[in-house]
């Protein structure tokens, strides 16, 4: 199905940060707002509608978008709010363009693991009779899809991977601040986490003459870790299919891939999903491909559920020809979405 | 199945913060406890004083300007008394308002102290008519909101 | 329009303190298998699935939809906005099928919040930490700050508040879905212990546990069947502060500014002129009668001046509407279910099958959906004729 009009970025913004105590939250999500906005050469009286991504728990806020709604430009706006990675926002974001009900929306996401502690409370996402007592967190489940990945497949190009992950986030002016990686769960090792930071991003969209979202997908798992296959991921497979097929594109013709999963290996699947690699080889291709993660990935910081929109922030700013963003969302990615984004 | 069968497992949900309230938040709380004043920002724009102090204005999508002060006295502009102990929240009876301190454009909420409440009803009553209270400022204060309440004026410091 | 959109599907689990026999997706389960059974359509009919969940603490689990209500191989995603989480899930997939990403979306909330033990001190995380949070503010002194403004300004009095309160309580002994509803007099609310003056226990919606499903389409799946037209929508979302609301020139905090322009935008799409006289049925997402006295004004039924007397009327079953058959939200609340279940009660309403509830030749219904501090607020207009 051909899209019913073209969805343009207008303007991008991300921030990320370390425990800054000079702003509040809702202040940060002001700040990379106005930020997107004047990068899109617009005011918020130019914005039509409001998309947001929030989770409740790492905001520390039992409705988190009371408070942080009002500070993307919910006042007196049709503004609405998914529990989801950011690139859903997206996602619906464009589809309330395509659908003629805005002109011009604003789509914000953040994390500020300096505010409270993402891994201890991704645990409370996992069944309380059958998982938690299991002490199953979002990074335990990485560990286990690496370990069944080199079950299945070999090691092979992962110290090459690891340090061209490493490479291109250092390369990365916008990568958060010096810090420790989150702590490894075997078999993954401190190179391959990703980074916590205080992270924010805003994207205005609309149908100007920027680039343009011409596809988007999505795609589900059971979410049952035992009715997954862990060394690989079906949902975003069909995502990225699904994003392909609605821009046209077949995988060999994209100039670049943003991929935005916790550690490498679920970027390293993620690649293999989107038919980039085969599988098996997503390590090393992973390490020789310039164009997967030129921003360095998680390794140049990230929280859930803001990764999808870095990522996509990202892919936007180096002017790629194609690009294709994926992101995974809760519970471990038990959901997948993938966005094209072309040059007009 | 036998509803005492029925699993019902205990569970807790505990997650620790630390929530940063950002520079101007922070002055303001500087202000009440060094100070004993309760300051706002004004918007540029729609130039309401907005008080307590915020760094942009919801409205206006604009970051506010000056500093300024409100005054300590005001009107009560909503309120509720709280009659019934909830879980982990204060004890009872407790009276809540919304002031606009004089001189602001926007209500600030607190404590309403020195309230007869052994007739509750007869209370909210008499605070329908008795709208003006005063700050009285804690005299230990910790640069938090609760280094204040609210008197109905008339009446001497609780 | 061109290819009108409506709601073929409908599907509820009776509402009650908790279940403590069924786990959250069996829940889910039941209303699902019921409305694609009242859609006549099976599940590879279904091009995508919009959750509604609220605040994540009612249940005590993070994320609950995903292994709830998420199916494999459908796209899937969560909406949450609080009290209106379950209207705005319906919204977005509206806005699904007019972008063009499918035909048939199903739209599911669930709450599970009789796994809470404490839902008062849940509902005060909700509020500004920095601030706010310290002052005991809940959903329950919430409506109480409200109660004391309109009082003063319109002279409302406790028995308003009793009156409609017995009214809806009175009404959700007709609709087998609310389970124990009892009917309460006037006086029974009005004898009943303060919570925050001047809102009693008796005026309280209960803790609702449910799930409630609705499946949405358009084309010939939708013109084949009874089904529910959407004639118009809106949505609004407004500032958190309600400090800043008490004097604002747009609207105070009570005048629900949100829900005024989203009835406003639905009524033009509906070409409502005169509500009173063309809406046949309201279904409010109204825990609090001062909720519903507040919307009165908002949804154009009456004028600030006149409501007084508007909900005297109302009390009395002097108006030309039928509100609230379902006993609405104040004698069920499911908070993340509760705006869809609004939705679904007014589409079973303009279809002809809400049983004991049905209010005779209803052939054009309004919904509400309201969350946070009377923040986000949304209008549905749902017709038993094609727009």
């Amino acid at each position: 199905m051909v899209l019913k009009q073209w969805v343009s970025v207008d303007g991008v913004a991300a921030r990320m940060t370390r425990s800054d105590a000079r702003l509040s939250l809702p202040e940060v999500i002001f700040a990379v707002v106005s930020e997107a906005l004047a990068d899109a050469r617009c005011t918020m009286d130019d914005i039509d509608g409001i998309v947001i991504a929030a989770h409740d728990l790492i905001d520390g806020r039992s409705l988190s978008s009371m408070i942080t709604g009002p500070a993307a430009g919910a006042y007196l706006r049709d503004e609405i709010r998914v529990s989801e990675d950011g690139l859903v926002a997206i996602s619906l974001a464009a589809a309330r363009i395509q659908a003629g009900e805005a002109a011009r929306v604003v789509v914000a996401a953040w994390g500020r693991p300096g505010e409270g502690d993402v891994e201890r409370s991704s645990r409370a996402a996992f069944d309380p009779f059958t998982e938690q007592p299991l002490a199953l967190s979002e990074t335990v489940v990485s560990a286990l899809r690496a370990a069944a990945y080199l079950r299945e497949h070999s090691a092979r190009g992962r110290e090459a991977a690891a340090a061209a992950r490493q490479e291109r986030a250092a390369a990365n002016p916008r990568r958060a601040p010096a810090a420790g990686a989150r702590p490894p769960v075997y078999p993954l090792r401190p190179e391959e986490m990703g980074v916590p930071a205080d992270v924010a991003a805003a994207v205005v969209l609309g149908t100007g003459a920027g680039p343009r979202i011409t596809g988007v997908g999505h795609g589900t798992e059971p979410a049952r870790l035992g009715e997954r296959t862990l060394a690989a991921l079906p949902g975003a497979r069909a995502a990225v299919a699904a994003a392909l097929a609605r821009s046209g594109l077949r995988a060999h013709q994209l100039d670049l891939v943003e991929l935005g999963g916790p550690t490498l290996f679920d970027e390293v699947l993620q690649l293999e999903a989107a038919g980039l690699a085969e599988p098996g080889t997503g390590l090393a291709g992973y390490a020789a491909g310039t164009w997967v993660n030129p921003s360095g990935g998680a390794a140049a910081g990230d929280c859930h559920p803001c990764g999808g929109l870095l990522r996509f922030v990202e892919a936007v700013r180096r002017r790629p020809g194609k690009a294709l963003v994926v992101a995974g969302s809760a519970v471990a990615s038990q959901t997948t979405t993938a966005v094209i984004i072309e040059e007009p | 199945m036998n509803p005492d069968d029925l699993l019902v497992l205990p569970g807790n949900w505990n997650f620790d913060y630390r929530y940063f309230a950002g520079a101007t938040a922070s002055r303001f709380f500087a202000e009440l406890r060094d100070n004993r004043r309760i300051m706002g920002r004004r918007c540029p724009s729609c130039r309401r004083l907005l008080i307590p102090a915020r760094s942009y204005c919801d409205a206006c999508y604009v970051e506010t300007g000056d500093w300024e002060e409100a005054g300590l006295e005001g009107t009560v502009e909503a309120f509720a008394i709280i009659a019934t102990q909830f879980p982990g929240l204060p004890e009872p009876p407790l009276v809540i308002g919304f002031v606009t301190l004089d001189g602001a454009d926007s209500a600030i909420l607190n404590f309403v102290r020195g309230v007869d409440l052994s007739d509750v009803e007869a209370a909210g009553r008499r605070l329908f008519e008795q709208t003006r209270v005063r700050v009285v400022f804690a005299g230990d204060p910790q640069g938090r909101i609760t280094d204040f309440h609210f008197v109905p004026v008339n009446q001497r410091t609780s | 329009m061109s290819d009108p959109l409506g709601i073929i599907g409908v599907g509820q689990t009776p509402y009650r303190k908790r279940n403590p026999g069924l786990s959250a997706g069996e829940l889910v389960r039941i209303a699902v298998t019921e409305a694609l059974a009242d859609a006549g359509v099976g599940p590879d009919a279904i091009d995508c699935v919009i959750g509604g969940v609220a605040p994540d603490a009612l249940s005590g689990i993070a994320d609950i939809d995903k292994a709830a209500i998420a199916l494999p191989g459908k796209p899937y995603f969560r909406i949450n906005t609080g009290g209106a989480t379950g209207s705005s899930a319906l919204l977005a997939a509206k806005t699904w099928i007019e972008a063009g990403r499918g035909d048939v979306v199903l739209v599911v909330a669930l709450e599970r919040m009789g796994q809470a033990t404490t839902a008062q001190s849940i509902f005060n995380t909700i509020f500004d930490p920095v601030y706010e949070k310290d002052f005991v503010l809940t959903t329950i002194t919430m409506a109480a700050l409200r109660a004391t403004m309109l009082m003063r300004r319109d002279g409302f009095a406790g028995e308003h508040w009793a009156g409609i309160a017995a009214r809806n309580f009175t009404q959700a002994t007709l609709n087998p879905l609310v389970v124990g509803a009892k009917a309460r007099s006037v006086q029974d609310v009005l004898d009943s212990p303060v919570l925050a003056w001047p809102i009693r226990r008796y005026e309280a919606c209960p803790i609702s546990e449910g799930a409630c499903a609705v499946i949405v389409a358009r084309g010939e799946l939708a013109r084949s069947r009874s089904t529910a037209w959407i004639r118009g929508t809106g949505a609004y979302s407004d500032t958190y502060a309600m400090g800043d609301r008490m004097r604002r020139p747009e609207g105070s905090l009570i005048e629900m500014v949100p829900l005024r322009r989203a009835a406003d935008r639905a009524y033009r799409e509906a070409g409502i002129t005169d509500p009173l006289a063309q809406v046949d049925v309201l279904e409010l997402q109204a825990p609090f009668a001062i909720i519903e006295a507040m919307a009165y004004p908002a949804l154009g039924l009456s004028d600030i001046d006149g409501n007084r007397r508007f909900v005297e009327d109302v009390i009395a079953g002097r108006v030309p509407i039928a509100i609230n058959p379902s006993g609405g939200a104040q004698a069920a609340n499911p908070v993340s279910a509760t705006a869809l279940i609004r939705v679904a009660e007014a589409a079973l309403q303009v279809r002809g099958r809400a049983g004991a509830r049905q209010v005779p030749d209803a052939r054009l219904a309004l919904a509400t959906g309201q969350g946070g501090a009377t923040q986000f607020s949304t209008v549905v207009l749902l017709g038993s004729e094609l727009p």
